[in-house]
């Protein structure tokens, strides 16, 4: 039996479809403005790839927050269960998701049979999120790409100490004015970003092994500074911002089967 | 026009030694009261802390100790202990840091000694009632509100009655957690000690009046750690005559604290603890003086020899915190015309709502009364998250860049 | 798919005269007191806490209306507020400034947290309405003192606020009482009602209810009230088309999860259909615009300042007043068992401080209870319902033991 999974974020929208547990074909593509058209077209691509059609597909879940504007799937299932399903999958003695996207940060404890207990989520504020990031590329006139390998160069990390994006913008900015390295302060914005998502961490049952999902979780400098700051190691999994098109692929598996 | 840096840019005040001398001992003393049969009982900056001292209970400050953190820079680390336990991180730092370092004993002093009970003033704010009913839950202690109606125009009699009634049913507490008995004797000493105490800060902070000054407010957010700890001790006294000596004797032989006084201004609210010392140095290098705040007069409270209670129910009630806006502009408007001052500092303090709603109508009253200028500063007292050092320093100098 | 939406519109054909005129009256608050005004040439009171001693603005003769902000972007407010301010304080302003609230003769301020008491300055300052009052609550509400206290100040209040609006005797006073008696009772009876099933009326239509009995002359809710009771109950005894519980028997249509919502102000309409949608029901809540405004009333005796002190000391307590003696995690767990909720809501507005302080007390003890909970922060003006969605929904799902 195939089914699919779509997450439609605010950035990328991601699918995945699944035969029997395998992953026959993933897509992502930049969500744009019309996340009803992404979602579909992000199905699309992945359908192309795997040589099926739409009616090859037994059952279709929608995550993500543009799952509320699909016509084409047949469940919807927040990102935050689906996450959980994703990482379970791929480590299963995964207890703590870490989930930087977009948008969002979120925070998701696991139990052992994938299922979420708790969760915390950023509310407006976007410290921790790619926006944060993309701001602060922008601010620093780098590549967003390049912001982690820049970062692990730093041996002195220049202290941002501002969370919130627009304060630590000015931060940054002064930084670069007062001819501090541009690696150093790459490196202060990832600690500052690890020092946000820590107290979210504290804030939901946190076991170890902890995964880490989304697509900041690219970024080795977020990633680096945020063991640093849990003193743990995580697990980034191969394909980090389709896990949550990948738990949703999973759940339609299990109701279509059901 | 920023000033070389002829003169060091910060002159010591000698008698700082003698009042970290006996702060240090305040808290060793404390710190060894814990678990011995000498009460400790955690108290609000603005709580009638003589009632404590009558009856030998030795009173903590927490916000005291918020302060030493934040200007140790340890304020935000031990704030995210209680954001982590789901405070959330818009509550008042102070409260947060202080929840953060009874869990962890962190800080620069390694935590404050337990509480064997607690004493809550809202004269300053409703956020310490809900502070110290956590601590009350965190420790399992009991807890005494002193309840002081919030004065909008006038004072009303049944409030005096209220608070007067209070100061007895707190009389009656403290003898239950002390086993002691509560001597009106010993209390009224105590009170003349507490007055001689403010009277004498109040006369330090008078000779800031003289131009040039010989302190800055950023000098008497240091010194005023005893008259709000300790007032009622003949230490106080004692180190406030000192102080007082010294700064006459500034003025005598014509030192300044800010080596050229070109402007003066007024600091409202607390201070922002974490950068205290560049904010100093900042103002200084642009020869501005801050001559006087908000912040350290509010401890200048006013008790009468003659009836204690009566006048002590009152004196907390009027703290400057607990007048509407209207009254803390009259307030505000005395400290302009007695020091002489260009305009006014105002720090917009996330973490005090009653100190900071109402700035934007305060500012606007100044400069219509006054044509006085008013500087406006985001900050925080001790998350220094909440905290851009660039915008700051941009605003302070082209704010004095303005001034004739 | 459920569809929630059907099920409610289901429900409010019965009582929909009762039910749109509700409605009408929460989507424009003020056109009520306008026309009231307009008809009766008497004064309007505005307020913004339900500790206000309502009965007696009441008896002399004006009618209290009740200020709760609404979602709006805020521009004058901004002159006087910091961002770090509620949202319930700015937009309240802002629509004061904006004249928007231009029906008020003028304000009663109770004494609750720092920015309310600080608000009554700016607003006595700026918003230039004819009247101004204050009542200043005791902080504590426990101890003789306290009470005495409080009792006198309400007398103070029936004074200063008599020399306005007129003097309020002790035969009106009484008379309002039980009007305003009557109003909780029946509020009360709504809440069992849908306590006993929550298909009778969506969490929206029962929080319009309580809004319009704050914004509205009491008798006059009184009567709209106890025909909407007679709908509900008749159609709970089997009679008229059957409760939406009983419509929820498909294999799709499971009931909804009973949540308890914990707040202050709750007038986010779209966020309670949202979470109806979304297969939830808040059953009840200790909303101080929800159930805070039933139950408690005002025992009658000689003396009406005396009933109405005994109401507000009695009566729920806010985060904002403190009593050791009343541990407000115990209070919410024994409304919480009470109700049949299987989960809760906290819905706070970003900067509230009484109830920011609380959350972590009350969260222990509903985690150590096993009672799965949600926490959501807003600001009025910026509700992202979307984004709420998510959050409600993976409570439910994970309840539902997805």
């Amino acid at each position: 039996m195939t089914v699919a999974g779509v997450d439609i974020g605010s950035n990328t929208a991601k699918a995945v479809i699944m035969d029997n547990g395998d992953i026959l074909a993933t897509s992502l593509i930049m969500t744009g403005h019309q996340s009803r058209l992404a979602g579909r077209r992000a199905l699309d691509l992945a359908l192309r790839e795997a040589g099926l059609e739409e009616g090859d597909i037994a059952l279709i879940v929608a995550t993500g927050y543009g799952r509320l504007t699909t016509d084409f799937t047949d469940q919807k299932v927040t990102e935050i269960t689906c996450h959980a399903k994703g990482a379970h999958s791929v480590q299963p003695e995964a207890r703590t998701v870490i989930d930087l996207g977009g948008q969002d940060s979120k925070v998701i404890a696991v139990g052992e049979n994938g299922k979420v207990v708790d969760f915390v989520m950023n509310d407006k504020c976007a410290a921790g999120t790619g926006r944060f990031l993309e701001v602060m590329a922008a601010a620093l006139e780098i590549e967003l790409d390049n912001m982690g390998e820049v970062s692990l160069e730093s041996e002195s990390p220049a202290s941002i100490s501002s969370v919130c994006t627009v304060f630590a913008e000015s931060e940054v900015v002064s930084r670069v004015a007062e001819g501090t390295n541009k690696m150093d302060i790459v490196a202060g914005i990832h600690q500052a970003i690890a020092s946000r998502i820590y107290a979210m961490t504290v804030r939901v049952p946190f076991k170890e092994k902890v995964i880490m999902t989304g697509g900041v979780a690219r970024n080795i400098g977020v990633v680096r500074a945020l063991e640093k700051r849990l003193e743990t190691s995580l697990v980034v999994p191969e394909m980090p911002q389709h896990m949550g098109a990948l738990g949703a692929a999973i759940i339609a598996e299990e109701r279509a089967g059901a | 026009m920023v000033a070389e840096e002829g003169r060091k840019l910060y002159l010591k005040i000698d008698a700082t030694d003698r009042m970290k001398q006996l702060m240090t001992e305040y808290y060793i003393d404390a710190k060894g009261a814990e678990g011995t049969d000498r009460p400790i009982c955690w108290i609000t900056s603005g709580g009638p802390v003589e009632f404590l001292i009558a009856m030998d209970v030795i009173p903590i400050y927490p916000e005291n100790h918020g302060a030493m953190c934040g200007a140790s820079k340890m304020g935000v680390q031990l704030a995210e202990v209680a954001e982590g336990l789901g405070f959330s991180g818009d509550l008042c730092s102070y409260a947060r840091l202080d929840i953060g370092s009874a869990i962890t004993h962190g800080g620069p002093i390694g935590g404050l000694p337990r509480p064997d009970f607690l004493l809550c003033c809202n004269n300053i704010c409703g956020t310490v009632q809900k502070w110290y009913e956590e601590l009350a839950r965190y420790f399992e202690v009991p807890m005494f509100l002193m309840d002081t109606p919030f004065i909008h125009k006038t004072t009303y009699e049944h409030a005096t009655e209220y608070v007067r009634k209070q100061c007895l049913e707190l009389v009656a507490f403290l003898e239950e957690q002390t086993g002691r008995e509560f001597s009106l004797e010993r209390f009224a000493e105590v009170a003349m000690l507490s007055v001689e105490g403010i009277e004498l800060w109040k006369e330090v902070l008078k000779t800031a009046e003289h131009r040039p000054s010989p302190l800055t407010c950023f000098d008497a957010f240091i010194h005023m750690a005893l008259i709000v700890t300790l007032r009622g001790t003949p230490e106080v006294v004692e180190y406030y005559r000192l102080l007082k000596g010294e700064m006459e004797k500034r003025i005598e032989n014509g030192i300044s604290a800010v080596p050229e006084e070109k402007h003066r201004l007024i600091w409202d609210n607390i201070p922002i603890w974490f950068e205290m010392r560049n904010l100093g140095q900042l103002f200084a290098r642009n020869n501005t003086c801050l001559v006087a705040d908000t912040y350290t007069t509010a401890w200048a409270i006013d008790i009468k020899i003659d009836d204690p209670l009566t006048s002590m129910a009152d004196a907390y009630t009027g703290i400057y915190l607990n007048i509407s806006i209207d009254l803390m502009f009259e307030k505000l408007l005395a400290l302009i015309e007695r020091f002489s001052a260009d305009g006014v500092v105002m720090h917009s303090n996330r973490s005090c709502k009653p100190y900071s709603l109402g700035q934007y109508d305060l500012a606007r009253m100044v400069t219509e009364r006054t044509g006085k200028p008013v500087l406006m500063i985001e900050a925080d007292m001790t998350d220094s998250r909440a905290y851009s050092e660039a915008q700051v320093r941009d605003r302070v100098e082209a704010f004095i860049e303005s001034f004739p | 798919m459920r569809k929630g939406r059907v099920d409610k519109d289901e429900v409010s054909r019965l009582s929909v005269d009762v039910l749109s005129r509700l409605q009408d009256l929460t989507g424009d608050p003020y056109s009520y007191a306008r026309a009231w005004k307009g008809r009766t040439g008497g004064k309007v009171m505005g307020f913004y806490c339900h500790y206000a001693p309502e009965e007696i603005i009441h008896a002399a003769g004006a009618l209290p209306v009740r200020i709760t902000g609404e979602n709006r972007v805020i521009s004058d407010s901004g002159a006087h507020l910091q961002s770090y301010c509620c949202s319930l304080a700015r937009t309240g302003l802002d629509m004061a400034l904006g004249g928007d609230l231009d029906v008020l003769d003028g304000t009663v301020f109770v004494h609750t947290c720092d920015t309310m008491q600080r608000l009554s300055d700016i607003w006595r300052l700026d918003a230039g309405f004819d009247a101004h009052f204050d009542v200043v609550l005791p902080g504590r509400m426990e101890g003789d003192s306290s009470r005495e206290y409080l009792y006198q100040e309400l007398g103070s209040f029936r004074d200063r606020t008599g020399e306005y609006l007129g003097p309020v005797d002790d035969e009106a006073l009484k008379r309002s009482i039980g009007i305003h008696n009557r109003n909780r009772v029946l509020l009360e009876e709504m809440y069992r009602l849908r306590r006993q099933d929550p298909g009778v009326l969506p969490s929206d239509e029962v929080l319009m209810v309580v809004a319009a009995s704050a914004i509205m002359d009491k008798e006059e809710h009184n009567a709209l009230l106890e025909e909407l009771l007679g709908t509900l109950e008749t159609r709970l005894s089997g009679g008229g088309p059957p409760p939406q519980s009983s419509l929820c028997k498909g294999e799709e249509k499971e009931e909804k999860i009973r949540l308890f919502g914990i707040g202050s102000v709750m007038d986010q309409w779209e966020f309670l259909r949202m979470v109806e949608d979304a297969g939830g029901t808040i059953v009840d809540d200790d909303f101080c615009t929800g159930h805070r405004c039933a139950g408690a009333v005002a025992p009658e005796g000689p003396d009406p300042i005396e009933s109405i002190t005994a109401r507000i000391w009695d009566g729920a307590l806010c985060p904002c007043k403190h009593a050791m003696s009343r541990d407000r995690a115990g209070y919410l767990l024994e409304r919480i068992t009470g109700s049949g909720a299987k989960g809760v809501l906290f819905f706070q507005f970003k900067f509230c401080e009484p109830h920011a302080f609380d959350y972590p007390h009350v969260k222990k003890a509903l985690d150590e209870h096993g009672i799965p909970s949600l926490h959501l922060e807003i600001e009025q003006g910026s509700v992202s319902i979307p984004r709420l969605r998510t959050r409600v929904e993976a409570l439910l799902e994970t309840m539902r033991g997805a």
